[in-house]
């Protein structure tokens, strides 16, 4: 059997199962004495008619023969010709439920034997059917239902008919179509709309025959069928025959082999619509609405229902970041309160009507309970009846399917032991039939379900004795012991009041049973009762009980639960894998996960647990004190060694592999280290207690399968509380990822590399250079000390870095040297080079302590090579060139605070503000800043945007937030493209003109302001 | 009613009581899943038939130096919300909420009843930390009872 048909075959068993459960209502309907309704017998004639013909289809004949009995039978109610009496409706019922179980497993059904059900069915049709009862249902289909259908003009489908139309691609359609309603309502005549159809396909057959149709009288609409062959697709079929889709019916080919008569394939086709073999089976499907109960309702897997929960899950995680990013700008932004109130109860509203689609109405269960009580109170000899109130209040399908269990003994309970018999009854004077009552409602956010009869109630007198005999409680106890906790004794395990064991509720399982399985659920039980007039058993359930597909984790022994909305992957890391996929990023450490570098954390040590580790040599568990992940004191060359290290540390050895959770939060994903994963487990959410409101880290609590409870992680917070900041967007909504913020944090800086012929090099920042000149040696003039060339009709001042700079010079000049024109504000002078080797972007990891002098910023490594990299603005200045910007005085004394985290740009920044003539202090990230901004009194602070911990808007939000610090002005040192308005005002980095022309506007700005 | 009886048992060395209405059980061999980063007292949580039980360890409330030591004997609480059902809920005094919690105790000791006219304020000599947490206290033949005052023990912002 391919994967095509055991998914026909699995649609079968469903369908079926959901006929068959509708049959046993209606049957149960007529168990009652209401007047018998034709249209009830219809229906279940034709459920089990469906089943039947489907059955033939897969070739289950054991199925097929029993259902072809049942059929039968019921057509003979259904044409009055056999009268309903308990009896036969008591073996319809059992062969029912034998033609259930049979369906439920069709794969087992073939060597089942229904003979004894068949013949006990055939007393009732007096005699053996026409049909042999073991006969293939294909041939029974052919028997019956045309002889019931079909009065007239019956054609038959041959081979031939059929090979024919296969070769000739043409396919055939069933039409059911009204005189009126389809061609006289639509001003055309019978002949025209046959001719039409002639000119469309071929008319095989038609029923009545066109001949009568013509004598129909205008304005009645007399129903017919048209049986059609054409070569339309069935897409186009309406449109080709001008009619309404619902009216045309394609009828497979394939299906009409076998000795099917038309009408019966066309049941098949009709009632059980199996998804054509050319179309991929729709994943939601129409219900048939069958029975009373039941509801229009479409078919939908769970699967669908599950992936719609989880990304309804990741839209309530970006509505959240959403508003906790824009919260505080409501008041900025005009009408964003409200989008953002609105998109906020938008989300929730749909999460929560998703998490409905997981409930189903307690009716559904309710049909068992009748069949209870049916069967019950005719084996006790007891007259009942059973009501049911509430039945469209809904529950999670798994509690509903644990659930139906402890309701079926409850109600059995109530029969068996609460309802009196029929003398008992009229003694105590209540009607003889007993009612048992199932009452669902919601109270409170649960929902309640109550088990009530109308019996002789529970004496708790006698419980009271039977407690303190069985050592329950003494005697002393038991007479301080109100009587509702008295009563509740009931569900101890091993208490029963029955008088005698019967096979009906006696049967060792007791409410004990009940009582562990509604806790299961989360619920609660409890029995009140009136002493002769009836007991009452409470079921309250949690309303909210979600269901979450979880991973369970461990770490240090203690298993955690995360659910799996917010769950990208799992990265399991060998040992010798460590040092290629995670490197240390300043203060972080982070994993290379598909082309993208997310930052990790141990689960351990966000949440303050102590790692241990076992020992190699004693295998003892000991305390783990190495750095934490998230330790600062490594730099990028000590971390490279340590990774080293750790690929053959025999502690990680033992460990083995690294698992790390990739989590998901919006747009940003970072690893969560643990030690183990246990295993997917589907888990009831419990809401956290409030003793423990302050532990962000949860979002709740389950209890696991082994009973062991464990917390449900909650990845937000978990990021929060682990300190990691991903970068947040420009408002101009830039589609960064987290690895290319990453990256950015490493500050990668275009550089341009240089040599003046000595044995150094040289580097520049491409920022501080304007342009490059290739200029012929001779066109050098020299004027006294002083080298000039003629550059855009000026005279540009030339500067030999030797002549400043402690190093090297060329011996021997190349004809054409490259002038490096800076970026100072205007064009004060060109530096002297021999050769500009390239430009390009570099990770620059400058060293100031090593190669430091007037000029120069600081060394770095480039290719294993040292180059030094030139200081412009000292350069210029050495030269005794004006660089100044001509209002720069305004700026002298006035004290910035510069933030930046590389340091690098610390000291460009700090640089081009002192010469400045500025008082400059510097922070390397914006909390150190945000605690200097508290102790110094600035006039301005100029900050990097992507920094750790607290990044330049946040830095930024803070301030603002500040009411000491409104008026501070913040400028902003940006890459192109990133000024999106928030702050006083932007530069470039490494642009000198540009931030001291920002800091004059903005402290000239703020002058104005306080004056 | 004139008398109210008391459920008995030992912390830190010491007499407590708190009223037997307010127990549902009293379980030995209690075991608990730690909370990391839950408040000190907070021992963990536990599976009692299903229901998500918060257990504090009424020493360290009591005490705060008191040092950790293999106690597994627990009174679980009714909440007031099973109380407001069996209509007892106006009888006792503190409310607790609607979270099932339990208490860690040394040793449990035995059902007392008293009379109401011999509670007494907690005495002088008593801190004013100690009294915080302290309802009544009642003298027995040698020792003193102390009844404890729930909703401020199980406030654990206090």
């Amino acid at each position: 059997m391919n994967e095509y048909d055991r998914e026909l075959l699995n649609e079968f068993v469903i369908e079926s199962s959901e006929l068959l459960e509708s049959v046993e209502e209606t049957l149960l309907g007529i168990d009652s004495n209401n007047p018998l309704d034709p249209e009830a017998i219809n229906e279940i004639f034709r459920a089990v008619h469906s089943v039947k013909g489907t059955s033939g289809f897969f070739g289950l004949d054991v199925i097929g023969s029993l259902s072809h009995i049942m059929e039968n039978v019921l057509g003979e109610m259904r044409e009055g010709k056999l009268a309903p009496n308990p009896d036969l409706i008591d073996l319809l019922l059992s062969s029912n439920d034998r033609l259930r179980s049979l369906v439920a497993d069709p794969a087992a059904s073939h060597g089942q034997d229904v003979s004894a059900s068949v013949a006990a069915l055939e007393v009732w049709m007096g005699g053996p059917s026409k049909a042999a009862p073991a006969a293939p249902p294909a041939a029974e289909a052919a028997a019956t239902p045309r002889a019931a259908n079909c009065e007239e003009g019956d054609f038959v489908v041959t081979q031939e008919f059929v090979d024919d139309l296969k070769r000739h691609g043409q396919l055939f359609y069933r039409l059911d179509l009204g005189t009126q309603a389809d061609i006289r309502g639509k001003k055309r005549t019978i002949s025209k709309f046959f001719t039409h159809l002639g000119a469309v396909g071929k008319v095989i057959h038609c029923n009545p025959r066109l001949e009568h149709l013509e004598t129909v009288a205008e304005g009645t609409d007399e129903p017919f069928k048209v049986w059609l062959t054409s070569v339309l697709d069935p897409v186009l079929a309406p449109m080709g025959l001008a009619l309404d889709a619902a009216r045309i019916t394609h009828m497979p080919v394939d299906e009409l082999l076998g000795d099917k008569a038309p009408e019966a394939a066309a049941e098949v086709v009709e009632e059980v619509a199996p998804p054509k073999p050319s179309v991929v089976p729709a994943p939601a499907e129409i219900k048939r609405s069958v029975g009373s109960g039941a509801s229009d309702s479409l078919r939908v897997k769970t699967s669908l229902l599950d992936r719609l929960m989880q990304m309804a899950g990741e839209l309530v995680l970006a509505r959240n970041r959403l508003l906790r990013r824009l919260g505080g700008e409501t008041d900025r932004i005009d009408g964003l309160g409200s989008i953002l109130s609105e998109l906020n109860g938008i989300t929730s509203d749909m999460q929560e009507q998703i998490m409905q689609t997981r409930l189903q109405p307690l009716g559904s269960i309710f049909g068992r309970f009748s069949r209870v009580v049916h069967d019950l109170s005719k084996k006790l000899g007891k007259s009942v009846r059973l009501e049911t109130i509430g039945g469209d209040v809904e529950l999670d399908k798994a509690l509903l399917e644990g659930l139906a269990d402890p309701l079926t003994h409850m109600v059995r309970n109530s029969i068996d032991h609460g309802l009196e018999g029929p003398e008992g009854r009229e003694k105590s004077g209540k009607p003889p039939q007993g009612i048992v009552t199932i009452r669902a409602y919601h109270e409170g956010g649960m929902v309640n379900i109550d088990v009530e009869d109308d019996g002789r109630g529970i004496d708790v007198e006698k419980i009271r004795v039977a407690a303190i005999r069985k050592g329950l409680l003494s005697s002393e106890q038991a007479s301080r012991t109100s009587d509702s906790d008295v009563l509740n004794l009931i569900f101890r395990p091993g208490f029963s009041t029955a008088a005698k064991v019967t096979d009906v509720s006696g049967r060792g399982v007791g409410m004990d049973v009940v009582r562990t399985n509604i806790e299961k659920l989360g619920g609660v039980v409890e029995a009140t009762t009136k002493l002769g007039e009836g007991s009452k058993m409470s079921i309250k359930l949690p309303l909210t009980l979600a269901i979450v597909t979880s991973l369970i984790v461990e770490v240090e022994g203690q298993r955690f639960a995360l659910p799996q909305v917010g769950l990208e992957s799992v990265v399991r890391l060998r040992p010798d894998e460590v040092p290629a996929r995670i490197e240390r990023i300043r203060d972080l450490d982070v994993l290379r996960y598909r082309d993208r570098l997310l930052p990790i954390v141990r689960l351990t040590d966000v949440l303050g647990m102590e790692r241990t580790f076992v020992d190699y040599d004693t295998g003892e568990r000991r305390v783990d004190r190495r750095g934490r992940l998230s330790d600062r004191r490594e730099d990028l060359v000590e971390s490279d060694e340590n990774k080293r290290n750790s690929g053959s540390d025999r502690r990680r050895a033992l460990t083995n592999v690294l698992r790390i959770l990739v989590l998901r939060i919006g747009r940003n994903s970072y690893g969560l280290v643990v030690d183990t994963i246990v295993e997917n487990e589907e888990i009831v959410v419990k809401p956290l207690s409030h003793y423990l409101k302050d532990c962000q880290c949860f979002s709740g609590a389950t209890i696991l399968g082994d009973g062991t409870i464990a917390m449900i992680l909650d990845p937000v917070n978990i990021a929060q509380a682990a300190n990691l900041t991903f970068s947040e967007l420009g408002a101009d909504g830039s589609d960064e990822s987290a690895a290319e913020k990453l990256n950015a944090l490493k500050e990668r800086v275009p550089l341009i590399h240089f040599t003046n012929g000595g044995p150094e090099t040289f580097a520049l920042p491409l920022a501080q250079v304007s342009r490059v000149e290739n200029i012929p040696k001779t066109e050098i003039q020299r004027v006294g000390h002083k080298e000039y060339i003629n550059y855009r009709g000026q005279a540009l001042p030339l500067v030999r870095l030797h002549d400043h700079l402690d190093v090297g010079m060329s011996m021997e000049e190349p004809e054409e040297v490259k002038i490096i024109i800076p970026n100072l504000g205007g064009d004060p002078a060109g530096i002297v080079t021999n050769q500009v080797i390239d430009a390009r972007e570099v990770n620059l990891n400058v060293d100031e302590s090593t190669i430091r002098g007037q000029g120069l910023i600081g060394s770095a490594i480039l290719d294993d090579e040292i180059v030094l990299v030139v200081d412009t603005y000292g350069l210029m200045e050495s030269a005794g060139i004006p660089v100044a910007n001509p209002r720069e005085g305004v700026l002298a004394g006035r004290r910035a605070l510069v933030v930046d985290d590389t340091l690098f740009m610390r000291r460009v920044t700090e640089r081009y503000l002192s010469n400045a003539g500025m008082s400059v202090e510097v922070a390397s990230n914006g909390t150190e800043a945000w605690e200097m901004l508290h102790e110094g009194d600035f006039d301005v602070v100029v900050t990097d945007l992507r920094m750790p911990k607290l990044d330049g808007a946040g830095l930024l939000a803070k301030v603002r937030g500040a009411e000491s610090m409104s008026k501070l002005p913040v400028i902003a040192l940006a890459d192109e493209g990133m000024a999106d308005g928030s702050f006083d005002a932007y530069a470039q980095k490494l642009d000198r003109p540009e931030l001291i022309s920002a800091l004059i506007e903005v402290l000239d700005h703020a002058q104005e302001r306080a004056a | 009613m004139s008398t109210v009886q008391f459920v008995t048992f030992d912390v830190n060395e010491s007499k407590y009581g708190i009223d037997i209405l307010r127990v549902r059980e009293v379980l030995k061999q209690v075991k608990c899943s730690p909370v990391p980063g839950a408040h000190p007292a907070i021992v963990g949580l536990m599976n009692l038939r299903g229901q998500v039980v918060t257990v504090i360890d009424l020493s360290q409330r009591l005490d705060a130096q008191s040092m950790a030591h293999e106690r597994n004997t627990c009174l679980i609480l009714k909440t007031d919300e099973e109380l407001e059902r069996q209509d007892l809920l106006e009888q006792v005094s503190g409310r607790i909420g609607a979270d099932p919690v339990g208490l860690l105790v040394d040793d449990m000791g035995e059902v007392i009843s008293v009379d109401r006219v011999d509670l007494e304020d907690p005495p002088a000599q008593m801190s004013e930390q100690e009294r915080a947490l302290v309802e009544n206290v009642v003298m027995l033949d040698n020792t003193l009872l102390t009844q404890i005052s729930l909703d401020r023990v199980l406030d654990l912002s206090q």
